[in-house]
């Protein structure tokens, strides 16, 4: 082979290998804890209850529910119980916003949204200052799957990330927006639950 | 040659049927403005998505029906769709799809939308399609600079545009009718109950006409525990009523018949359930399930909550802060009354009063919810005057949310009378000698005594109890106010007294020359006058 073609596809090559590298680099996959086995059978029907907010970030709960939401219906095509029916069932048991539902809450919730699982999540960290012109949003989030016929913990997953875990090389991959720091790291979430046996819905 | 135009024609007729079939209508709501605060409004971002919908062929329901169709039902919370306003806007406004969704701006630099978008298929109130896309102008740099968004006004579209760009392009809007039998609302009242009392169960049930149709209606039946009760329709029709109580033996459901036992043990899938109908209720906790049976033999089971039959009123009592005198808390100005509780429950209400030996209350205060950690009484009436020194009871009652009641009563003492201290002087050889004694029945802690001649300190004296005696020198001639005395007392609740003994000396003379009087009066024979006075 020409010595200048092989040269420069040994440069293409390292540049690659480059990227992967760097691009891996500060990864942490979510830590994940596992109480039970998911529910065998098709799972379609889910219920994401409203997060908890414990970061002084305005609305952080809304966005990083919604976001988590949005993430859910495409990956799996999951049926999921509209906020506004959540909403009212929590006025009508006295859950208050912020208020975790307990053991037989959660199968009540179940029962009325007829909801094989109950998702309910916390923001434990969620910023985006700008730190000598440049930002960094940094985002924790704390996700509970619960069975919803019998109320149990199914599933435990914390997961942290900083937009600049993403960096690939200079600013390319950089994620600026703690929203699309959210949306990325939903996707990780629910990878990893998909390898713990959450499948796609098929309905 | 008209064959061909034949086929074609054909052809063509075939296609516009189809795309009339799936020909969709879509309500686009007003998105939720989430940058201010929760339940903010942006018509600005429905007609941009609007626009990204123009070329997708499906019917965009105006502004102007949507907005009087939401204002016409109420509906305030634009990212808090319910099943039942999706309904309605099928049912209303003839909408097979919603879409709705939020925006939410970062304030400070650099400058950041996202936003989140929700499509519904109103048939089925099934979220079919969603999508969230967030931009920043720092995610936005071109290389030289070129065609880089500078605002807010630039930036919106090419969000909206991101987050259209995975709108599906072929729709599934109408859902086939499924036959469904939810549950609306389900009260079960009251949670806590004693043994004896009822427990009622409404249960309000959402249907569709296709679902009675195919499948008719069911029997309805509550099952508590191993005790099975059937559930009647209320009589406005809303609601499916069950009521029973938590006591031995009694049922009030209509399950008495032999008839109706078969029924529960062929309806229920519990084959040991027809000889639990009759058992008792003890302590504990009790789930209720709802059973929806269907004469083809389909089931439904649905859990509704639990109650509790708590029979045992809760165990209390209480520490009180202050000085155990003669076996009562005795106090001055402040008393705390700390309650415990042996197993700590939630509790319903509490009360505490305070009341003198007569039984008339003196304080009384009244509280929902769980105790205070503690009370504290200054030894004042309702009125806010000081009550009189005696002995009071201190009664603390309270109701657990099954309304049994517990009570307890302490006794307790007030005493804020200052300290009574008898003084009384002998004579010596060379002066007096001057005795204090507490004739009260709190101990005192603390004695100060300060004598000055004209003015002049001459002696100081301190002590922690009592009695006490005094030495004291006597001067050769005695002269009025010439030595006084200053008498501090205090006692363990903190009562003081203070006295000041002008004349002391003449007194004192005067109780040597009673003596030597009394002396001589003594050796005569006749009986000694006693003047001394032990009041100052």
């Amino acid at each position: 082979m020409n010595k200048p073609i092989a040269l420069s596809i040994q440069t293409v090559l390292a540049f690659v290998i480059l990227f992967a590298v760097v691009g891996c680099a500060g990864r942490n996959d979510p830590f994940l804890q596992r109480m039970a086995v998911l529910p065998k059978g098709e799972i379609c029907n889910i219920a994401v209850l409203p997060f908890k907010n414990e970061t002084d970030y305005p609305q952080g709960d809304i966005l990083a529910c919604r976001i988590f939401m949005a993430e859910l219906i495409n990956t799996g095509h999951y049926r999921i119980a509209q906020e506004g029916d959540i909403r009212r069932i929590y006025q009508q048991m006295n859950i208050f916003p912020g208020q975790m539902p307990d053991f037989d809450q959660i199968r009540m919730l179940s029962t009325l949204l007829d909801a094989q699982l109950i998702i309910a999540g916390k923001v434990i960290e969620m910023s985006d200052k700008k730190i000598a012109d440049q930002v960094n949003p940094k985002l924790a989030l704390s996700l509970q799957i619960y069975e919803g016929s019998s109320g149990r913990s199914l599933l435990s997953t914390y997961h942290r990330r900083e937009g600049s875990q993403y960096r690939k090389v200079m600013h390319i991959g950089l994620i600026n927006t703690v929203t699309s720091l959210a949306q990325r790291m939903s996707q990780e979430i629910l990878a990893s639950w998909n390898q713990e046996g959450l499948q796609k819905c098929t309905n | 040659m008209c064959k061909k135009l034949a086929s074609i024609l054909c052809a063509l007729l075939l296609l516009s049927c189809c795309l009339e079939a799936t020909a969709s209508t879509i309500a686009i709501f007003p998105m939720e403005e989430l940058t201010y605060g929760p339940n903010g409004v942006s018509f600005e971002l429905r007609k941009l998505v609007a626009a990204e919908l123009g070329d997708t062929g499906i019917d965009i329901i105006s502004e102007t029906v949507v907005d009087s169709f939401l204002a016409r039902n109420r509906i305030r919370m634009l990212g808090l769709v319910e099943t039942s306003d999706l309904m309605l806007a099928k049912n209303e406004i003839d909408a097979d799809l919603v879409l709705y969704g939020s925006i939410f701006e970062k304030q400070h630099e650099p400058l950041a939308i996202s936003v989140t978008l929700y499509l519904v298929r109103t048939g089925d109130s099934r979220i079919i399609w969603s999508n969230s896309s967030a931009l920043s102008l720092a995610d936005t740099k071109h290389l030289l600079g070129i065609s880089e968004p500078q605002s807010r006004e630039e930036l919106l579209p090419i969000v909206i545009g991101r987050a259209m760009s995975t709108f599906p392009k072929r729709l599934d809007a109408v859902a086939e009718e499924e036959t469904f039998f939810n549950i609306d609302e389900a009260v079960l009242a009251p949670k806590y109950i004693r043994p004896g009392e009822a427990v009622t169960c409404s249960v309000k049930l959402n249907t569709s006409e296709v679902t009675i149709s195919k499948l008719g209606k069911p029997q309805i039946f509550v099952k508590a525990r191993n005790r099975v009760f059937v559930a009647n329709e209320s009589p406005d029709k809303l609601f499916y009523k069950a009521t029973w109580t938590g006591s031995d033996g009694t049922l009030l459901s209509s399950a008495n018949t032999e008839e109706a036992r078969v029924k529960l043990a062929m309806a229920v899938p519990d084959p040991s359930l027809y000889e639990a109908v009759l058992t008792g209720e003890k302590d504990g906790r009790y789930p209720v399930t709802l059973v929806l049976s269907w004469p083809s033999g389909a089931k439904k089971v649905a859990f509704l909550g639990s109650y509790y039959v708590d029979s045992a009123p809760p165990e209390m009592f209480a520490d009180l802060k202050g000085y155990k005198l003669h076996g009562l808390t005795t106090f001055k100005d402040r008393l705390a009354i700390v309650p415990h509780m042996k197993h700590r429950e939630p509790l319903s209400s509490w009360s505490i009063t305070i009341s003198d030996k007569e039984g008339k209350v003196v304080r009384s205060q009244k509280g929902r919810t769980n105790l205070p950690l503690q009370f504290i009484w200054n030894g004042r009436n309702a009125k806010g005057k000081y009550a009189s020194d005696g002995v009071y009871t201190v009664t603390i009652s309270a109701l657990d949310r099954a309304k049994n009641q517990a009570s307890l009563t302490e006794q307790v003492r007030l005493a804020r009378t200052a300290p009574a201290v008898d003084v009384e002087v002998k004579p010596s050889d060379g002066g007096m000698v001057v005795g204090f004694q507490n004739k009260g029945d709190i101990p005192v802690t603390y004695w100060r005594l300060e004598m000055r001649s004209n003015g002049a300190p001459v002696k100081e004296l301190e002590g922690e109890k009592l009695p006490v005696s005094v030495e004291v020198p006597m001067v050769s001639e005695p002269q009025a106010d010439q030595l006084d005395c200053l008498l501090e007392v205090r006692d363990i609740l903190g009562n003081e007294v203070k006295r000041d003994l002008k004349d002391f000396f003449t007194l004192a003379s005067r109780t040597q020359g009673n003596s030597a009087a009394e002396k001589s009066e003594t050796e005569k024979g006749e009986p000694a006058q006693n003047n001394w006075s032990t009041e100052f």
